[in-house]
């Protein structure tokens, strides 16, 4: 089944009639989900739905992928690298892993188990959650709708108006496995300004998360009042090469990672510190320069809106300044100036703009990584880590990374495939949605 | 350099950027003050070298056209440029550690020193959502230059029709309660140009603003004939409308009373600029075209005018642009490629101005412009910019009533 070519049964709903349409038949859905399939089940459908995305031969995929392209102006062959890496992240051990991890008791979700107080109750989520994701890299809305599908809840996902294909091509796929757990996720898009759907979408649902700039996620929870809303706003993720690590052995994985979705989204390096002398981290810069070189080749920079590209013509003219202040500072540049690597001792620990620029930070030795952590400007997300797991030095690394808020620790080159297992904000995506229930308030 | 510039400004007082001056006598005195920077400012020197431009007469290659000047990032105020490398808290805390490996290499002094090699003036930016210690620093041996050209510009694009001395409210910092303040500089220096008796000055050192008290001295000046010339910051003046809207209060100033605002909508709750243009004429019966809007910078020593009140003498109905005088040039960019863009594109606004001989003249700015008229009209700081701009001085204003 999975190697055919389903037709996309439906895009995305964007009025409160439609998606109103849409949440009664999701509510007999879940009815029959909840009667019918159990967790492994279901963990079964959406691994086997995930599989047909990783196969390059499925034709939704070839079509995502030249919509995503022009929507977001990001290369197709990274943005065909990037859906491996959302649907590759959906394999049965992971999303077991997931159930393990963030499910009090797992058998609860498939029936009520006798709890302390003698009722029987049963694991689930509510029965609808509304998500709104950022529309910066495609994929956002896959995590909290395999989510949602566990904890039987109807997820509604509103994808930024520049992308709003994806969840509903995926929710397609599932339907080719089961119409039910297809019917339960609602693709959504609706133009910013549209106050009459946000509106409804917000009295509909009993859970609320919004992702995005901090402007926008503040202005949207402010418009809207909700008694259960979740906010994820602007986060911080980097690279550290250790002192024990060599710095070019790690160079092209981390221009992966820079250069994936054009560093725009929250997983993406924006500084990589180096521990040790100035010489290594400029050794690390002339490194990594070739590799951002090679990647130029196979992936090459797209022009982005106007004011993305001012946002990295300000990185540029810091930089270029910077070096003119202090000639041993060092910036490194494509032709164009398709990628930057800014050298400087002395750089905030801040993002930049990402699109291919990043700074790297000479760090003289761990306390002092330690101490510029602590000095980050915003919340930590991902830190790759240039060493070896079964290195001695690696775990010692590794808590004071997470004594430092990083939420996602990894090997550079997996900054964008996080396991979807992964503690967002250090939230527990599934585990915060499930709550003890009597059935009849399922 | 400071006497050719000056000469130059005299000469061409009167005109603007896009008329009077002659073209080939700007771009030589542009070329000039280039080589100067690039033989006075070292880190400059630098920027140039690594961009592959020299001045003309230094080697091949040189340049013959001031559009051709390496434009320097505004940021490069905020980075000490003309300064000696300091010795930031992290350099510091890394030296304490016991490592030298980020020593800096000692650079000889800028030229903005006076005689005794001390920079007289010192000009600061009011902050940003970076911090006090991020502002731009705009150092300058005298203050000549600067006044020349600020006066003389501002008596063209605002005085135009010649009114005689006017009654001032200042509604913004002046020299004394921000001496740092290129701004309140200027706005005290217009107070003493062209007001008559004393300055009426509303606007404290901490960015508060008395209101009440500037509502009180329009009061006694609507009784009398001499017009009123408002400077204020556009939060400030908004501030001052919401306060009569409060009141219901309309007051009719003396005709020929003028408004310049500046600051834009950065940093507080500011009107519109359609918004403040209409609320002029309702609450303090200033016409529209006595309304100028000033946009300007600490890193800059001219400043750029709204053309309304000209276009209104010269008997045209055009939509207001900014206008700068002769001594500036004004392009806007492609941010991705630096370029110049079509006519009608937005683009990023980079200035030279012969009025900053002194520091750097050619300044790229991260504002975003469209080309309109003789000028270009500023469509703001496009999203993500940081907050930056005199408007700072009032982040205490909402909570100064």
């Amino acid at each position: 089944m999975s190697s055919g070519s389903p037709k996309l049964r439906r895009g995305a709903v964007s009025s409160p009639e439609e998606l109103e349409a849409a949440l009664w038949a999701a509510a007999e859905a879940r009815v029959s989900v909840l009667d019918s399939l159990d967790t492994e089940e279901i963990l079964e459908i959406i691994a086997a739905a995930a599989d047909a995305w990783l196969k390059p031969y499925y034709r939704p995929r070839e079509d995502i992928v030249r919509k995503l392209s022009a929507g977001l102006r990001m290369n197709r062959a990274m943005l065909d690298k990037g859906l491996d890496y959302v649907f590759g992240a959906l394999d049965k051990r992971s999303i077991a892993t997931l159930v393990v991890n963030e499910a009090e008791n797992p058998a609860a979700l498939d029936r009520a188990v006798k709890r302390p107080d003698g009722s029987l109750r049963r694991l689930a989520g509510p029965p609808m959650v509304l998500y709104s994701t950022a529309g910066n890299v495609p994929g956002l809305g896959i995590p909290p709708l395999v989510c949602c599908l566990l904890a039987r809840s109807i997820c509604v996902i509103r994808d930024s108006a520049r992308q709003p294909w994806l969840t509903a091509a995926f929710a397609a796929t599932l339907s080719e496995y089961s119409e039910d757990l297809g019917a339960m996720v609602i693709a959504a898009a609706w133009d910013r300004n549209d106050r009459e759907m946000e509106r409804f979408a917000f009295s509909q649902a009993s859970r609320v998360e919004l992702s995005g700039s901090d402007r926008v996620v503040a202005d949207v929870a402010a418009r809207n009042r909700h008694d259960q809303v979740v906010t994820r706003g602007s986060t911080l993720s980097l690279g550290l090469v250790p002192r024990e690590s060599d710095t070019d052995r790690w160079s092209a994985a981390f221009a992966e990672d820079i250069v994936m979705y054009e560093g725009l989204g929250c997983l993406s390096p924006h500084l990589i510190l180096v521990e040790g002398s100035f010489a290594r981290a400029r050794r690390m810069a002339k490194s990594l320069d070739l590799a951002l070189q090679r990647l130029e080749k196979i992936w090459p920079r797209s022009e982005l809106s106007f004011d993305a590209e001012r946002g990295r013509r300000a990185f540029i003219g810091s930089a270029e300044v910077s070096v003119a202040c202090d000639p041993q500072r060092m910036l490194l540049r494509g032709r164009n100036d398709e990628w930057l690597i800014h050298v400087n001792p002395e750089a905030p620990i801040e993002a930049g703009p990402g699109m291919r620029c990043v700074t790297i930070v000479a760090v003289p030795d761990r306390a002092e990584t330690a101490a510029l952590l602590r000095e980050a400007t915003l919340p930590l997300a991902a830190v790759a880590l240039a060493m070896d797991e079964d290195h001695s030095a690696y775990p010692a690394i590794r808590n004071a990374l997470q004594r430092c808020g990083a939420t996602l620790i990894c090997a550079p080159g997996k900054m964008q495939a996080p396991p979807i297992y992964w503690k967002q904000d250090g939230r527990a995506r599934l585990g915060e949605l499930l709550a003890w229930r009597l059935e009849d308030e399922l | 350099m400071r006497d050719l510039v000056i000469q130059f400004i005299q000469e061409n007082s009167g005109t603007h950027n896009h008329a009077g001056s002659s073209e080939a006598r700007f771009n030589d005195l542009a070329l000039k003050v280039f080589a100067y920077q690039y033989e006075t400012v070292p880190a400059y020197r630098r920027f140039c070298t690594k961009r592959g431009i020299s001045p003309a007469s230094s080697s091949r290659s040189g340049i013959s056209h001031w559009g051709e000047i390496p434009a320097i990032p505004v940021d490069a105020f905020k980075q000490n440029i003309f300064d000696e490398p300091g010795v930031t808290a992290r350099t510091a805390r890394q030296a304490d550690r016991g490592s030298a490996t980020f020593a800096r290499e000692a650079e000889p002094a800028g030229p903005n020193k006076n005689e005794q090699g001390r920079r007289a003036h010192v000009f600061l930016s009011s902050g940003s959502s970076h911090g006090m210690e991020n502002r731009s620093r705009h150092c300058l041996s005298g203050l000549t230059t600067y006044k020349l050209s600020a006066m003389a510009h501002f008596r063209d694009m605002v005085l135009a029709d010649g009114p005689g001395p006017m009654a001032v409210l200042l509604l913004g910092p002046s020299a004394n309660t921000h001496p740092h303040s290129s701004l309140g500089r200027m706005f005290s220096w217009c107070g003493e140009e062209f007001g008559h008796r004393e300055v009426e000055a509303v606007f404290g050192a901490g960015g508060a603003v008395d209101l009440d008290r500037a509502i009180a001295w329009l009061q006694q000046r609507c009784a009398e004939s001499r017009p009123v010339l408002i400077l204020a910051l556009s939060s400030a003046l908004s501030a001052l409308i919401s306060r009569l809207r409060e009141n219901d209060q309309r007051l009719r100033l003396p005709a020929d009373s003028r408004i310049v605002d500046t600051g834009g909508n950065k940093g507080g709750p500011v009107l519109s600029a359609k918004g403040l243009l209409k609320a002029a004429w309702r609450f303090l019966h200033v016409p529209a075209y006595l309304c100028v809007n000033e946009y300007g910078m600490t890193e800059m020593l001219s400043q750029f005018y709204d053309d309304a009140l000209r276009c209104r003498i010269r008997g045209g109905l055009l939509a207001r642009s900014k206008i700068g005088p002769a001594w500036v040039r004004s392009v806007l960019v492609n941010p991705r490629s630096l370029q110049p863009v079509q006519g009608g594109c937005r683009g990023l606004l980079r200035h030279l101005d012969l009025a900053n001989w002194e520091s750097i003249s050619a300044l790229q700015t991260l504002d975003v412009g469209i080309v309109a008229g003789d000028g270009f009209i500023v469509q703001g700081r496009a999203t993500g910019a940081e907050t930056r701009g005199c408007s700072q001085l009032l982040s205490t204003l909402t909570g100064a009533k």
